[in-house]
Parts: structure tokens; C-alpha cells; sequence
């Protein structure tokens, strides 16, 4: 059974009357990696969190099934713990003045006994990588560190869903690397993901799937490879750029053979490539 | 590509040095020159000065050791609102400045600020206003613009105010790949129109398909000064500031390409044989 | 502003004192302020919190910085009461044709007044530097207070900074644009402030839009019975120290009742 499951999803902001979103469906697995490009992406995220339609004015029609309970019907609170966000700004998920007590916050909202609090945070840390890092402010925190802490925040409430909106958009580049390298730990133990993010060169080999809305509709979903042959001609998506050399090539020169999206498929397959037409 | 209109440089920094009241160095003795008309890059991680360097180019910071010269003018003898004048700072963030009640209010604040006649504002605004696209939204209250819109206000309010040099601080935040390429055609078309132009971005890709000079910033040092080109080359410095070029110059030199490629154009030039920049190395 | 009392925590057991008894002893110490300006009083208590500052290892510096920030309210005090009582003239000038006189009973006023405004800076420093803000969420919380309540101290703690810094990024960018208020005259800045405020009201509105989205996504208000991390201890000194502030506050305020002071 799919872990998340949207069918037929469509919503209105209030007094629009075209739709943001227009009837979305897709299913996602255990341990999937969606990336999600083009329109209303956030208002999607915020529908598949439960935002929508319990805290964001507007008309919900359709369905969003979370562990085979409908958002529609569990309260946030339930929510947050099957499926947790993480926003764009770090500095306004940390709330409170320490990492620790922001990692513990979500947990004490939901009762959670004190042992077990303790518990969950030394683990999420570990997670995240700030072990020992409790005490400190959130304000003196580097970005890539922020970030991070905002996902441990998210993780104590233990979700199995991960939702992410371009969580790297205020980072540099360490940073960038920093959370995406928790990402990629987070797949291996088994967490679902679903993630909107501009960075193709990370987000490429961290995809299982990739999600094009266009005019609130689903364009296109597919894996990767698939996906950016198909969107090649879409000026609004960025490519990793040795996937955007293939694509360019791969008319003229008659390539045949999977698209690569990572340098070092790139450098295989355009390589050899290469050192054919250099001979020429 | 780079003309120089007149000799003086645009910018000149002569060992600068800048520490935070807390006594933290954020810049440790900077020298560089930059000549009117170019198109520079800077790179760095969070911390390693960039935007500190940056912001006293146009007074926001005054040095507190070694000295920084704007089109000949000490700029610790000036205020910022004076040196606005010759030298526009973008913010990162279009929120930070826009309140008037239109478009067309907010682009003329700044010159209203300088004095500037009536009919230069006119003309002034007329300008920019076709220059960043943003045609049939004069009367439109800025709030209501998306932000990719605002960020073009931001730097149309900045750019009315005729400055000779432009910075900007990561202007591209959060744009497609669309808007991007837009934003690059105008600032290639300002520096065609002898504008300096003074770029602070992560994005490498970026830095690669527009700048002729980067500056790489590496803990308060100016750890790399060249052409794109010539600074992907050093692949150990960069690997010390934990930098990495454009995907698809790593890629060039894997692949064993005569030299390094600045855009996917140019790779796939080498296929064709063509006489390509690359070999220049 | 080292404020927080984080970087107090283990160096003075000043830190394990209940919240509520450091809240105690300010109101107790705002109460005999405001009862009487007898010197002996005022300096009986500016004694007592300077032992306690010595006796709880509160790093002088920060605990006393802020005094700096009402120097001027206090020189303004001063000042006017000198000017303005009429008894006890010490000297006169001609200014402007307008005849001001100094009265040495105004100074002496005017002094005792500041005191009174240094005493009162000087609890709500100790406070704040002693107290934990979660803590004192939870104290609050356990005397019935609805967490949402409680819990606005923190939140206020940890955005003023950010709010203050955005402030300085918008002055700085309106500067780029050669809107300077550093350079208006500072009686009529009050009136020039439109271009920093307007972008600062509507940052922290959108930051409040994001925050309050976070908070529920966090199940805040979820449930009132919610549970808390940290932990709060009431100990003898905390009974002590409780008692002795009442028993001070109530003296002093006796003996002003009853005319002695």
C-alpha cells in the first residue's frame, strides 16, 4: 500500500476562480524520493502536510491519505507525526532560544514523557549530526547547521514523511551540502521524501521520481532519466548541465542509452564520446 | 567586452582590513582593482568576506585599516547616501526597501533622494522601467508584483539613479531557469552600456556564463583573482574554500577537453570541431 | 545583549532559583521604591542587590550595561526637577529673557528619583539575566497560565534581535538609495521613518505568517496538557529569599502607611 496517496487533489484560494491546484493524483512509496518543479508547488506541500485544508483559507476538493488516514479528517496534531515540513527559513522553524529547545518542542506540544524526550532528542542529533550541540543558541548557528536543526526538529515528532520547500534556497554552498547529505542518509534508513528544490546537480541522483505541475495539473512524472528527456523543451527547469549536453547531442549525434545525471555518468558516457569525435 | 570609458578605476582596494566591533576579522588585508567596465564575480562561502568586501565598495562599511577608493573618492570621506550616487548596492532581499504605493513611486525614491530634475527622473525611469520588463505595472501597488518582479523593481529603484558601477547581492534567489537567463541578458546589455558590474552569488553556473572576472574569497583573503577560466583551473585552492566549479567544467576536464568549458555551449562546440576558446586553456 | 542567562548556568547558583521567587523579589523591590524616596531605604535596597549581584557571581559588565541605556532619562530627571522646584534657588540665569533658576531642593529631587529608576533597571536586569525564559514559561504555566500566553515571553526574546537586525539591513539598503536618517536631525526623525518602517511591518508580518505556520505544523496548542523539557525546583533559598522580600516590602510599606518614613 502507498505510504502517501493524493487523488484527485484540487484547491481554490478563496475568491480565485481558477484553481491552483486541479485535480492532482499520485501515489508515493516507502522510501521514495519525489522532487517536485514547476507551479504551486508550495501550495502542494502545504496539502499534503494537512496545512491545506486545516490552517490555509480556501476550497479543498479531492483526497490526501497519509498512512491510510485521510488529512482531511486527523487533526494536525496526528499529522505531524506521520508527516513533518521543513521550511524554506530555518529562522522561522527555530523558535525557541537553544537547538535543544527547539528539537524538543514538537514533543512537548504532543505530551510526550519527559525520559523519552530526552531519548528522542539525543538520537535526532545524532541524526542530523549536531550531537552535543544542544545548549547552544539557534542564532549562532551557521545556515547548513540551521537547517539541519530545523530537520531534527521536524524528525523528534517522528514522522515517516519528509516534506521539504527549497530548503537550501538561503544556504551556501557548504550548507547546500550539508542537508543534502543528511537527505541521502535519511533515504538509506528508509524515510520518504518529498522535496521542491532548484538544484538540480543534488537533487538528480537523490530522485526516485520527478513531479511537473503545469497550470495546477500533473505534466509529467516519471524517474529522472525519463523525466528530463521529456522536459528538455521547458526553459523554466534547470538541468543538471551534463544532462543538458546529452540532450543537445543526442539528436545531432544519434545517442541512444540512458541519460546521464551525475558528472561521473556524464563523464562515462560523453567522455568516450568525446574522445571519438576528437579523433576526427 | 571590458572598455575602459575613462582610466580611474572603478574600485580600487589597497590592503584593506575590516574587523566587527567584537574584535571578529572579516577581512584581512584585500587588494584589488577593478576597472570601469568590467563584469566581476565574487564567490565564497558564508563568512569568507564576500559580502563584507563588497559592502565597502560603495561605503556601507568603511575600513578600519587600508584604504577603499570609489571612482577616485575615498569613501570614508563620504556618507553612503553620497556615494549612492556613483555606486548601486542591491540587496538581497526586495523587501528590505520597497514601501511606496506604486511601482513607479518606488523607482523614483532614490532619484528624488539625489535631486535629480523632474525630467531626468522622467526619462530616467522611463528607462529602466523597459530595460527590467516591468512594462504595464507602473501603477501597480508593489505588494502585488511576485517576487521575482520585485527583485527587478529592486534593482530598477537602484539603476534609476544612473550609478556607474552596480552591485548586486544574489539577485537570482529562488528564480527558473527562465528568469535567470533574462536577468543575465540585462545585466550583460547595462554592462554593454559601460556599467560596472559587480556580482555576489553562489552560483557558479551563474558566475561562469556572465562574468569576465571572479573573485574568489576564502576567509578574509583574496584567495583567487582571473578570468572564470583560469580560476576553475585551480582545483586546489578551490577544493580549500570547498567550492566547485560549474558541473559541466568538471566535466570538461574530466572528459579530457583541450581546457576548461564555461557553459554547455561552448561543450558542445568541442564536438564540433570548432575552434573553441578552450584551447586557449 | 548577553541577557540569557544560558551562559549562567553552572557558574552561579543563582540559575536554580524558582523563577518566580527572582519575580517576587521585583515586584517586592518595585513596591518599596515606589513607597518612599528615604535615602536610607533606597540605599538599603541598592545594598541588598548589589550583595546579591556579588554573592550570585552575576558578571558585572553585562548586569550593569543596560544601566547605560537610561542615563540620559536620568540626566532628563534631573534636570527638570532642578529647573522647575521652586524652593532652595541656588542660581539663575538669563535665557532667551526667560528667567531659569536652579534649585539645589530640585537636584537633590532629581537625584533621589534616578535612584529610584536605577533600583528599579537594576531588578529587572538581575531578572533577566538570572532567569531562564523557558523556565519562566513553565513557572507561568503552573500557575494556570495558558501556555500560549507563557509561552509570547519567549518568542518576543528570540525575534526582537532579528527584527532589530532587519531594521539596520533596511536602513542600510534606504541608505543605498541616499535616503540617510542618520543624517536628519534626531527630533525630526520620528517623522522621516516611513521608508524603514513600512518594509520592517511588513517582514515581520510575513515572518509572523511563516512562524505561526511552523508553530501548528509543531502541534502547537495541540493538546493542554502538554509536557515540558525543562524543569523547575522550589529549595529552601527559594523560600527564603520569598520571605525575606515580602517581609521588606511589607516593613517599609508599614512604616510609610504609618508615617514613620
Amino acid at each position: 500500500m502507498p505510504i502517501l496517496s493524493v487523488r484527485d487533489l484540487t484547491f481554490h484560494y478563496p475568491s480565485a476562480s481558477k484553481p491552483t491546484l486541479d485535480g492532482i493524483s499520485f501515489d508515493l512509496d516507502r522510501g521514495e524520493c519525489l522532487a517536485v518543479f514547476g507551479s504551486a508547488k508550495s501550495t502542494l506541500c502545504l496539502s499534503l502536510v494537512g496545512a491545506i485544508p486545516h490552517l490555509v483559507p480556501g476550497r479543498m476538493q479531492g483526497e490526501v491519505v497519509v498512512e491510510g488516514v485521510s488529512t482531511r479528517s486527523a487533526r494536525l496534531a496526528e499529522l505531524a507525526t506521520k508527516i513533518g515540513m521543513v521550511l524554506q527559513d530555518p529562522e522561522n522553524a527555530l523558535f525557541n532560544l537553544t537547538l535543544a529547545a527547539d528539537v524538543v518542542f514538537g514533543m512537548e506540544n504532543l505530551g510526550v514523557p519527559r525520559e523519552e524526550m530526552a531519548a528522542r532528542l539525543e538520537t535526532v542529533l545524532g541524526l542530523v549530526g549536531l550531537q552535543g550541540l544542544g545548549g547552544r543558541m539557534s542564532q549562532e548557528l551557521s545556515g547548513g547547521q540551521k537547517q539541519r536543526a530545523s530537520v531534527a526538529a521536524v524528525l523528534a515528532m517522528q514522522p515517516t514523511i519528509l516534506i521539504l520547500d527549497e530548503p537550501t534556497r538561503e544556504l551556501d554552498p557548504l550548507g547546500t551540502e550539508e542537508v543534502f547529505g543528511l537527505l541521502a542518509r535519511l533515504k538509506a534508513r528508509g524515510t520518504t521524501i518529498v522535496i521542491v528544490e532548484n538544484d538540480p546537480d543534488q537533487v538528480a541522483p537523490l530522485a526516485d521520481r520527478m513531479l511537473l505541475l503545469r497550470e495546477g495539473k500533473v505534466a509529467v512524472l516519471a524517474p529522472p532519466r525519463e523525466f528530463y528527456a521529456t522536459v528538455r523543451d521547458d526553459p523554466k527547469i534547470r538541468f543538471p548541465q551534463v544532462t543538458d549536453l546529452y540532450l543537445a547531442l543526442q539528436q545531432r549525434l544519434g545517442l541512444t542509452g540512458p541519460v546521464p545525471i551525475t558528472l561521473e555518468e556524464g563523464i562515462q558516457s560523453l567522455g568516450a564520446l568525446y574522445r571519438q569525435h576528437a579523433r576526427h | 567586452m571590458a572598455h575602459s570609458i575613462d582610466s580611474t578605476p572603478a574600485i580600487e582596494a589597497a590592503d584593506l582590513r575590516f574587523a566587527y566591533p567584537s574584535g571578529v576579522e572579516a577581512l584581512r588585508g584585500v587588494t584589488v582593482t577593478i576597472r570601469s567596465g568590467e563584469f566581476v564575480g565574487v564567490v565564497g562561502q558564508n563568512g569568507s568576506g564576500k559580502t563584507t568586501l563588497v559592502k565597502h565598495f560603495n561605503g556601507l562599511l568603511k575600513p578600519t585599516g587600508g584604504v577603499v577608493r570609489l571612482l577616485g573618492v575615498d569613501t570614508r570621506t563620504k556618507g553612503v547616501a553620497e556615494l549612492a550616487r556613483s555606486a548601486g548596492y542591491v540587496f538581497q532581499n526586495p523587501d528590505h526597501q520597497i514601501f511606496c504605493n506604486t511601482v513607479r513611486e518606488e523607482i523614483a525614491f532614490g532619484p528624488r533622494n539625489l535631486e535629480m530634475p523632474a525630467a531626468e527622473i522622467e526619462a530616467s525611469s522611463r528607462d529602466v522601467i523597459e530595460l527590467l520588463d516591468l512594462q504595464g505595472l507602473e501603477e501597480r501597488h508593489p505588494f502585488r508584483l511576485s517576487r521575482g518582479e520585485r527583485q527587478r523593481l529592486a534593482i530598477a529603484s537602484l539603476l534609476a539613479m544612473r550609478p556607474r558601477v552596480l552591485i548586486l547581492d544574489e539577485p537570482t534567489g529562488g528564480q527558473d531557469r527562465q528568469q535567470i537567463s533574462r536577468l543575465l541578458g540585462t545585466l550583460r546589455q547595462l554592462n554593454a552600456a559601460g556599467h560596472t558590474l559587480i556580482l555576489v552569488t553562489h552560483d557558479m553556473e551563474l558566475l561562469a556564463g556572465c562574468a569576465s572576472r571572479t573573485l574568489v574569497m576564502f576567509q578574509g583573503t583574496l584567495l583567487l583573482d582571473g578570468t572564470p577560466r583560469e580560476v576553475f583551473q585551480e582545483v586546489e585552492a578551490l577544493q580549500r574554500t570547498a567550492l566547485t566549479p560549474p558541473m559541466i567544467t568538471r566535466w570538461s576536464l574530466g572528459a579530457g577537453l583541450p581546457g576548461p568549458a564555461l557553459t554547455v555551449a561552448e561543450a558542445v562546440q568541442a564536438f564540433d570541431g570548432h575552434p573553441s576558446p578552450l584551447a586557449q586553456g | 545583549m548577553a541577557l540569557y542567562t544560558f551562559a549562567l548556568e553552572g557558574r552561579s547558583w543563582a540559575t536554580r532559583l524558582h523563577p518566580m521567587t527572582m519575580a517576587t523579589v521585583v515586584v517586592c523591590a518595585t513596591v518599596i521604591v515606589f513607597s518612599t524616596l528615604h535615602l536610607g531605604v533606597m540605599g538599603a535596597t541598592l545594598a541588598a542587590l548589589l550583595l546579591f549581584m556579588v554573592v550570585g557571581r552575576l558578571p558585572a559588565r553585562t548586569t550593569l550595561a543596560p544601566l547605560v541605556l537610561i542615563l540620559p532619562l536620568c540626566f532628563f530627571i534631573t534636570l527638570i526637577q532642578t529647573v522647575t522646584q521652586p524652593e532652595q534657588i541656588v542660581a539663575s540665569w538669563q535665557v532667551l529673557g526667560r528667567e531659569i533658576t536652579f534649585s539645589g531642593q530640585g537636584f537633590v529631587l532629581g537625584l533621589r528619583i534616578t535612584l529610584r529608576v536605577v533600583l528599579l533597571a537594576l531588578t529587572l536586569t538581575f531578572f533577566f539575566t538570572v532567569v531562564h525564559p523557558a523556565k519562566f514559561t513553565k513557572a507561568l504555566c503552573d500557575l494556570r497560565m495558558p501556555f500560549k500566553y507563557a509561552y509570547s515571553f519567549t518568542l518576543a526574546l528570540r525575534f526582537l534581535p532579528l527584527m532589530l537586525e532587519e531594521l539596520t539591513t533596511i536602513k542600510n539598503a534606504q541608505q543605498c538609495r541616499g535616503y540617510d536618517i542618520d543624517r536628519v536631525n534626531p527630533l525630526l526623525r520620528v517623522f522621516r521613518v516611513f521608508p524603514l518602517m513600512v518594509p520592517l511591518v511588513l517582514i515581520a508580518l510575513r515572518r509572523a505568517g511563516t512562524i505561526a505556520l511552523a508553530l501548528d505544523l509543531r502541534a502547537f496548542g495541540a493538546r493542554p496538557d502538554r509536557t515540558f523539557f525543562v524543569e523547575v525546583q522550589r529549595g529552601a533559598l527559594d523560600v527564603g529569599l520569598r520571605a525575606a522580600a515580602v517581609a521588606a516590602a511589607a516593613v517599609v510599606l508599614g512604616a510609610v502607611i504609618g508615617g514613620w518614613l
